[in-house]
């Protein structure tokens, strides 16, 4: 093996001036490729993606940039090294370069052998490496030059830069981009819901019964999620779920003020509206504040009323004044429990007697019997039921307290009724007492109070869900919230009208069939095509359901009807017929030919 | 001179004796060319390459139009190497026993009977210049075939060797193409080189004029300054000269390169060459790279003496296309966008 040295260090050197010459041209080339995408990034960051500029408020651009330049430069390096060329390769570039006719290279091949032509041309070749002149000549054979246009690269990606930096994103071409308008409104919009929201549930907690009788509910769950969700991606969605989340809890409010608790407190103010306060008198002030259903200031009579009594300040006459009074009063809110006029007029619409509403057990069970009624009307007129009685109940414990401090006043007024009340066995309260004045008392202020709070409870829910509506319809005006004021009280559902009439023999008469009643939706409208039907409205009752059973699918491509209720429409039309059929209706034998008038087609509805 | 003959019998077995040799040849091909220059003028490419086709052992082509001198080359050649030389004007009636010999009848007076003897043809000579070879039938002139690539003539079933150094140089007229038989592929690719002779400079011109029009014929006075064995010494000495595996693997891809199908070849060839060089280009590249190389001193082949040598001894080796021709493009034009394509650095 011939020595190679000087011809080995040339080439080293040669190697090492490719290299660097290589890494300018490609480093050149990849600045250049960099700036492109910079430009990219700095144009898709300002006008597409203002997320990107991220990167660039958290100071993670210089970082990124040279972690990236890092990883370039490894790679390079080692695709350089797998990509070696070896020595003969870069012998044969010298050799061209410096027009040296193949003598190092064809040394660095025949290095290995012995024979004198090979040995000739190793030792020709190292003389030749010994030149210095060659080794002169190098860095001209093979420069380490940046390539043509270099600069662009790094101009490309200055500029790219400077419009990433200084260029705002949000006004970059003097238009904001739509996305991050999008975002800021999709903010605003969170935002403003979150106040709505917020404000509602202050509303609500500002009375504890309220925000018990609301607590657990789906609608005060949802009141509660969070509305800065992922699903939520515009505006208009946010806006949508504000809306939807108010109006469960205007319809949570809604069924509130429509409950058992609202029907209650309705019915104790109408009992208690009942009431003939005196014109004068020591019972006036409450007699007055009882028929304006101002418990808070009944109570506040009533508590006045027993201190006076149990300081025995009263002279005899005005003792048994005031038990006249007590007694009339007392007999008044008798009369007004028992009397329970919503609940008589209630079952009177209802098609039940009136009478019933004085027997709570009667009334429950001509209700549960009744056959005319559905059952969201049972329900209703069972808690009308409840409600009424629980009123009732408040009102007779204000009869009794009114009765108790009568017979106090007839005893001479103070302590009279705490012999009763000692007399009691020991430990037992003076409210478990109803015998006992103080107790009667105590009991009527509970119920007083206890109306208070309902009444407070009230005015707050109306006030709440005034507050929900209000939210609801500044929110979307598009999105269209469930008014129940604007629909009919059975909310669409059939009520069956009037009573069934008699049918005569002749004449045109309206007639609405009798049906029962069942509850549910308006499922579908089919205009049939038939005879008119002129002068008696004896339609051809077969004709027509013959037409319905064949024409309800032509029927369902003009009215479009909806999946879930397909299925049930198609059973409801195709068993028409045979209903119909079964039934063997037949026309009246001695039906006349009318005279011809114009009548719209008939229609058959459910 | 005499020590070159000398080396003949001494082994070139050190890098001395090896050089020594080298420089000895480089003499050798400097006197020959000296004295073929006192007799032609200018056209000195000409000269080097039919030079290096001696050497290579190899045949030349040598195109031309007429009076440019190229017999007068032949013929000097013959006589500054001292060896036989022959010319056969090739002529379409020529036969190729006109060329090969053939056997005659002649009168044995000692045994007092006739029998056939052979006659040997003008091929049986050392340089023989074959003129406006194109103007003979493709049957005469396949009768060149054995001789050019065996060395050897066959006739009436017997094989008889040819004296070595054994060059043929034809001569053609690349005009008066009418009544011409243009040489078939598988004769040109037997010529080492295909050399074109060009025109001669108006320097040149004058030169000529005064030599000849003079009172003397300078031709005569040409001396021979190489022996047959010298030649074939010299020849010997050329196949020695090394080449690296990546100077002759430049040489296979110029080679590749002149293809019109294949993995190495090139987009803008592949419409102009309709058939490309055989193995036989490569031979006769690599072998007058030898040559070359030698001639410059050398002990080894550069991709520089390939380069080099591609026009003359591809050029009559691939065939252009039709597009190509009604273009105008030359072979060397072709050939010289070959060398440009291909790099001469080694591929790793």
């Amino acid at each position: 093996m011939n020595d190679l040295g000087p011809i080995g260090a040339l080439i080293a050197r040669a190697r090492r001036r490719l290299f660097l010459a290589d890494l300018l041209q490609k480093g050149a080339r990849g600045v250049l490729l960099a700036g492109i995408a910079l430009a990219a990034i700095a144009i898709i960051a300002t006008l597409i993606a203002p997320w990107l500029t991220v990167v660039q408020e958290r100071g993670m651009w210089f970082p990124l940039a040279a972690g990236v330049v890092l990883c370039a430069l490894v790679v390079y390096t080692f695709v350089t090294r797998a990509r070696d060329p070896g020595d003969i390769a870069v012998a044969s570039l010298v050799d061209v370069r410096m027009k040296l006719h193949d003598r190092l290279s064809t040394a660095v091949a025949v290095a290995h052998r012995t024979d004198p032509f090979a040995c000739a041309a190793v030792e020709d070749a190292l003389k030749l490496a010994c030149d210095r002149r060659l080794a002169e000549a190098l860095p001209r054979a093979l420069p380490i030059a940046t390539p043509k246009n270099w600069w662009a690269g790094p101009l490309l990606c200055a500029s790219a830069t400077a419009i990433w930096w200084l260029v705002p994103a949000l006004s970059f071409a003097g238009t904001a981009p739509a996305a991050a308008q999008s975002d800021l409104d999709l903010q605003a919009a969170r935002d403003a819901a979150k106040v709505q929201i917020e404000s509602l549930q202050v509303k609500i907690d500002e009375n504890p019964e309220l925000s018990k009788a609301v607590a657990g509910s789906e609608s005060e769950k949802r009141l509660s999620a969070d509305l800065s969700d992922e699903k939520l991606h515009t505006p208009e969605e946010v806006r949508r779920e504000t809306t939807r989340k108010v109006n469960e809890l205007s319809k949570r409010l809604d069924e509130l003020l429509g409950g058992e608790q609202a029907q209650q407190l309705e019915a104790m103010k109408d009992a208690l509206s009942r009431i003939e306060p005196a014109k004068s008198g020591p019972l006036q002030k409450l007699a007055e504040a009882l028929k304006r259903g101002d418990a808070a200031s009944a109570k506040q009579e009533l508590e006045n009323l027993q201190k006076q009594l149990n300081e025995g300040k009263m002279d005899e006459r005005a003792r048994k004044e005031l038990a006249a009074k007590l007694q009339d009063l007392a007999q008044q809110l008798k009369d007004a429990a028992a009397a329970g006029d919503a609940l008589k007029k209630a079952l009177e619409n209802a098609g039940l007697d009136g009478a019933l509403a004085k027997n709570p057990q009667a009334a429950k069970a001509a209700i549960e019997a009744s056959k005319t009624l559905n059952e969201a009307q049972k329900q209703a007129l069972k808690q009308a039921l409840d409600a009424q009685s629980k009123a009732g109940e408040k009102l007779e414990k204000l009869a009794k307290a009114c009765e108790s401090m009568c017979t106090q006043c007839k005893n001479g007024g103070s302590k009279s009724g705490k012999g009763a009340s000692k007399s009691g066995a020991p430990g037992e309260s003076s409210s478990a007492n109803p015998s006992s004045s103080e107790g009667a008392a105590e009991m009527a202020a509970d119920s007083l109070s206890e109306m208070e709070m309902l009444n407070e409870m009230m005015k707050d829910a109306e006030s709440a869900r005034s507050q929900c509506k209000g939210s609801c319809s500044s929110n979307s005006p598009s999105n269209t919230v469930s008014d129940s004021s604007k629909m009919g009280a059975n909310r669409g559902r059939g009520t069956g009208g009037e009573r069934t009439k008699e049918e005569t023999a002749t004449g045109t008469k309206a007639r609405k069939e009798k049906v029962e009643l069942t509850s549910g939706e308006v499922i579908a409208r089919q205009l049939v095509d038939a005879p008119p039907v002129v002068g008696e409205s004896r339609a051809v009752l077969q004709q027509l359901s013959g037409e319905i059973g064949r024409g309800y699918e032509e029927g369902t491509e003009e009215d479009p009807v909806p999946a879930n209720l397909r299925e049930v429409h198609k059973h409801y039309f195709g068993d028409l017929k045979k209903k119909i059929d079964a039934k063997n209706v037949q026309p009246a034998a001695s039906a006349p030919a009318a005279a011809p008038a114009p009548a719209p087609p008939s229609g058959v509805k459910k | 001179m005499s020590k070159v003959a000398h080396e003949e019998s001494r082994a070139l077995d050190s890098v001395e004796a090896v050089r020594e040799a080298c420089a000895e040849f480089r003499l050798v091909a400097d006197r020959l060319r000296t004295e073929i220059a006192q007799v032609l003028v200018g056209q000195t490419t000409v000269v080097e390459q039919v030079l290096m086709a001696l050497f290579a052992n190899g045949h030349v082509l040598l195109e031309g139009v007429p009076g440019l001198g190229k017999t007068l080359l032949v013929r000097t050649l013959g006589r500054a190497l001292g060896l036989q030389f022959s010319r056969i004007q090739f002529t379409p009636d020529l036969m190729p026993a006109d060329i090969l010999g053939t056997q005659i009848v002649v009168e044995n007076q000692a045994m007092g009977r006739r029998e056939l003897q052979f006659r040997p043809g003008p091929i049986f000579t050392q340089i023989l210049l074959a003129d406006e070879i194109n103007r003979a039938s493709p049957k005469s002139q396949s009768a060149l075939l054995e001789a050019m690539q065996e060395r050897a003539v066959t006739v009436a079933g017997e094989t008889r060797k040819l004296d070595r150094p054994f060059l043929v140089l034809a001569t053609q007229n690349p005009i008066e193409q009418e009544g011409t038989y243009p040489l078939p592929e598988a004769q040109l690719d037997r010529f080492l080189f295909k050399v074109t002779v060009p025109y001669a400079t108006r320097t040149d011109i004058a030169t000529i004029i005064d030599r000849t029009t003079g009172a003397r014929a300078r031709e005569e006075e040409t001396k021979a300054v190489l022996t047959a064995r010298e030649i074939h010494f010299a020849q010997d000495l050329a196949r020695k000269v090394l080449v690296a595996r990546h100077v002759q693997d430049y040489a296979v891809r110029l080679v590749l390169a002149t293809h019109p199908t294949g993995t190495a070849s090139l987009a803008e060839v592949e419409r102009m060459v309709l058939v490309g060089a055989s193995p036989r280009g490569g031979q006769a590249l690599i072998a007058a790279a030898k040559v070359r190389a030698l001639m410059a001193g050398r002990c080894a082949v550069s991709t520089q003496d390939i380069a080099a040598l591609v026009a003359p001894a591809l050029r009559h080796r691939i065939v252009r296309t039709f597009e190509a021709e009604s273009a105008g493009v030359t072979c060397d034009g072709i050939l010289a966008q070959i060398v440009q394509l291909v790099p001469a650095e080694a591929q790793p």
